[in-house]
């Protein structure tokens, strides 16, 4: 009961963070109390939803619409694990591929969290309205393999941010491959399947280039 | 001359497997030419291999052709062992032949007979590959093909060339025209198609959420090309074979056919440039197959003006076909259903409104438009059944991941492309 309640606190907190930049104290308090009322503690939570619900009583523009889904997102997630600082942050912190964070784990994590980061810039650079449906896209694909909704989050984490909380249990080879062939059919949906096919094998080739390549082989993950 | 008489008429000109067997090619000559027409009927395949083979991303060409291998040769067996009978055998209530079933006493001219009518056959089954690439599995296209030869094309077959023995079909008897196969063998399968390629859903990422639609543009257009050539090519033998003689009404129906594929591309290409659309050659040369399945039905009774003004309109037939296929999120990789269902039914009914012996008659049509009725309501849901039926028994449908790394690969094991396909687990670690 102790963990649900704090991890509650700390969604108003990753809330309250995002919409102070787009709305004022009255509105947010409405959407804490919506979040309250209607989000809070589910294990599940509809992003889109919930953003459009708050534009119901605040008018948003459509690109500040979609910078708040993706901050919200980032946020939960952490939220879902980490402390309301981290939480914040996250959901705030904008990702940069030159200040890109060394990953760490085991060679077959490293390549595979290279993989899907390569997977979040080109999706990134093709704008909102294929990263937003790829982040839906992806939520239905982990479900779909029964992968546990948490990695489907951190994948999306690593996807949108670059990097992930190293306590992230990727599990055995067989499941990041299940994660992988996920971000595949989550790009496909997104941003078609000739766009797909080139990020999963341009992102091989960039997995490739890294040390842990030679112990593990990216090609396991086509 | 009355109605009845004239329509007698019109079906004694225009169906000539209609003719009883046993006065069916005992002329050498007329042997000879039929056998011929059968191999350059057989040559389609490579054709229709190599078109589809183009179309398909190159992780999926071996698959594909793969199936064209496939659906020949259990078409063959299919047609040989069931279909024939049923098309052609003694047919008592015009609905199915019910003799000659597994022949093995056959005459030389019947054994002819039979080789170009299994060509035939599988060109209709082979129809259907090209529309569900890149996504079904390949046994139970295999089995799909084995009921395409074997029931739902024999027995429409029936109903307008059958019988070549005793009896006759109930569409043949009413006059129906269609000489060479624009309904019985392209509508059929472009029907049968249709049925597939909804059973199966559109491939991983072809339509966008909102509604947007994804190019995924083949591997290798000049085997498209290619591919139509020989299809062109193997055209001649199936209306030139049809006349069933050796004599000089190939003349007119192989110009026909000409004239008709010519006047397709010209009007694709032509349409293209009104709607100021980029000319494509995959457009345009699939321009070619909409005449060509178009001016089969009535290549051989119709004068060559109509056969390009038939082949003109067979090109927005085609590309608007296409149109709205994709409007309605329906997946055809080769644009096979506007080509061979939506050409094919228009084909039909142009050989009963351009018929060489009066235009636009109204009691033809009226049966031009029954037999089309009625190739969709007999081959569309039967072939949904049957893909319905077989996915309940095994995955019809490729795994997310199979169309990720291609079904030559999940499927068979082996890429078409070994020197580029570098990105296949063969190249790396076995997954």
């Amino acid at each position: 009961m102790a963990a649900v309640t704090d991890r509650h606190a700390r969604e108003r907190a990753v809330i309250r963070q995002v919409l102070s930049s787009q709305i004022d104290e009255p509105g947010i308090q409405r959407a804490l109390e919506l979040w309250d009322r209607q989000y809070a503690g589910r294990k599940s939570v509809p992003i889109i939803e919930f953003v459009n619900a708050i534009e119901a009583v605040q008018a948003l523009e459509s690109k500040a619409r979609h910078g708040l889904r993706l901050e919200l997102y980032r946020g939960m997630i952490q939220a879902a694990a980490g402390s309301v600082a981290q939480a914040a942050r996250a959901a705030t912190t904008r990702p940069s591929p030159a200040a890109r964070p060394q990953l760490d784990g085991t060679p077959a994590e490293i390549v595979f969290m290279r993989l899907v980061q390569h997977y979040g810039d080109a999706l990134r650079e093709l704008g909102p309205q294929v990263s937003q449906p790829f982040l839906a896209a992806l939520r239905l694909a982990v479900d779909s393999r029964k992968l546990p909704a948490m990695l489907g989050d951190a994948v999306a984490t690593i996807a949108m941010r670059g990097s992930v909380s190293a306590s992230v249990q990727w599990g055995n080879t067989a499941r990041m491959q299940m994660l992988a062939q996920a971000v595949y059919e989550a790009a496909c949906k997104a941003a078609g399947p000739v766009a797909a096919d080139r990020m999963l094998l341009d992102g091989i080739e960039v997995a490739e280039a890294l040390p842990a390549a030679k112990l593990f082989s990216p090609r396991q993950f086509l | 001359m009355s109605t009845g008489k004239r329509l007698l008429f019109v079906g004694m000109l225009c169906m000539p497997h209609s003719v009883h067997a046993q006065d069916l090619l005992t002329d050498p000559a007329d042997l000879i030419w039929v056998c011929v027409s059968a191999a350059l009927v057989f040559f389609m395949q490579a054709g229709f291999a190599l078109l589809e083979g183009g179309l398909v991303r190159g992780k999926n060409s071996v698959n594909v052709i793969m199936k064209n291998y496939a659906d020949l040769c259990v078409g063959v067996l299919a047609f040989w062992a069931i279909g024939f009978g049923l098309m052609f055998g003694d047919n008592a209530t015009g609905w199915f032949g019910a003799s000659h079933f597994v022949p093995d006493a056959l005459t030389g001219g019947e054994s002819g007979f039979l080789v170009f009518q299994m060509m035939f056959a599988a060109t209709a089954a082979t129809i259907v590959s090209g529309t569900v690439a890149e996504r079904m599995r390949f046994a139970p296209y295999a089995i799909g093909a084995v009921a395409i030869t074997g029931v739902i094309y024999p027995v429409y077959g029936s109903w307008v060339w059958g019988s070549a023995f005793e009896g006759s079909g109930w569409l043949a008897a009413r006059g129906f025209i269609d000489f060479a196969g624009s309904t019985v063998v392209h509508s059929v399968g472009g029907w049968c198609a249709l049925a597939a390629a909804l059973v199966l859903g559109p491939r991983l990422g072809r339509f966008g959420s909102d509604g947007s639609v994804r190019p995924i543009p083949g591997h290798s257009l000049p085997s498209v090309a290619l591919g139509v050539f020989i299809l062109w090519l193997g055209w001649f033998g199936f209306n030139g074979g049809s006349t069933l003689a050796a004599d000089a009404s190939i003349g007119p129906v192989l110009l026909n056919t000409n004239l008709a594929a010519a006047a397709g591309v010209v009007g694709t290409m032509l349409l293209l440039a009104v709607l100021r659309r980029p000319v494509l050659i995959t457009t345009s040369v699939n321009g070619a197959l909409a005449g060509l399945v178009a001016i089969t039905a009535g290549c051989g009774s119709m004068s060559p003006g109509f056969a390009v003004l038939t082949g003109f309109v067979a090109a927005p037939v085609a590309v608007f076909g296409a149109d709205l296929l994709l409007r309605l999120r329906v997946d055809d990789v080769v644009g096979a259903i506007p080509v061979h269902g939506f050409c094919g039914a228009w084909g039909t009914l142009a050989a009963g409104l351009f018929h060489v012996d009066g235009l636009f008659q109204i009691d033809v049509i009226v049966i031009q438009l029954l037999g089309i009725g009625a190739a969709f309501l007999w081959a569309f849901p039967l072939a949904w059944l049957c893909f319905m039926v077989i996915g309940w028994v095994m995955p019809l449908r490729a795994e997310p991941v199979h169309e990720q790394r291609g079904l030559d690969y999940t499927e068979h094991a082996e890429v078409g492309y070994p020197e580029f396909q570098s990105d296949l687990p063969h190249a790396g670690a076995r997954s």
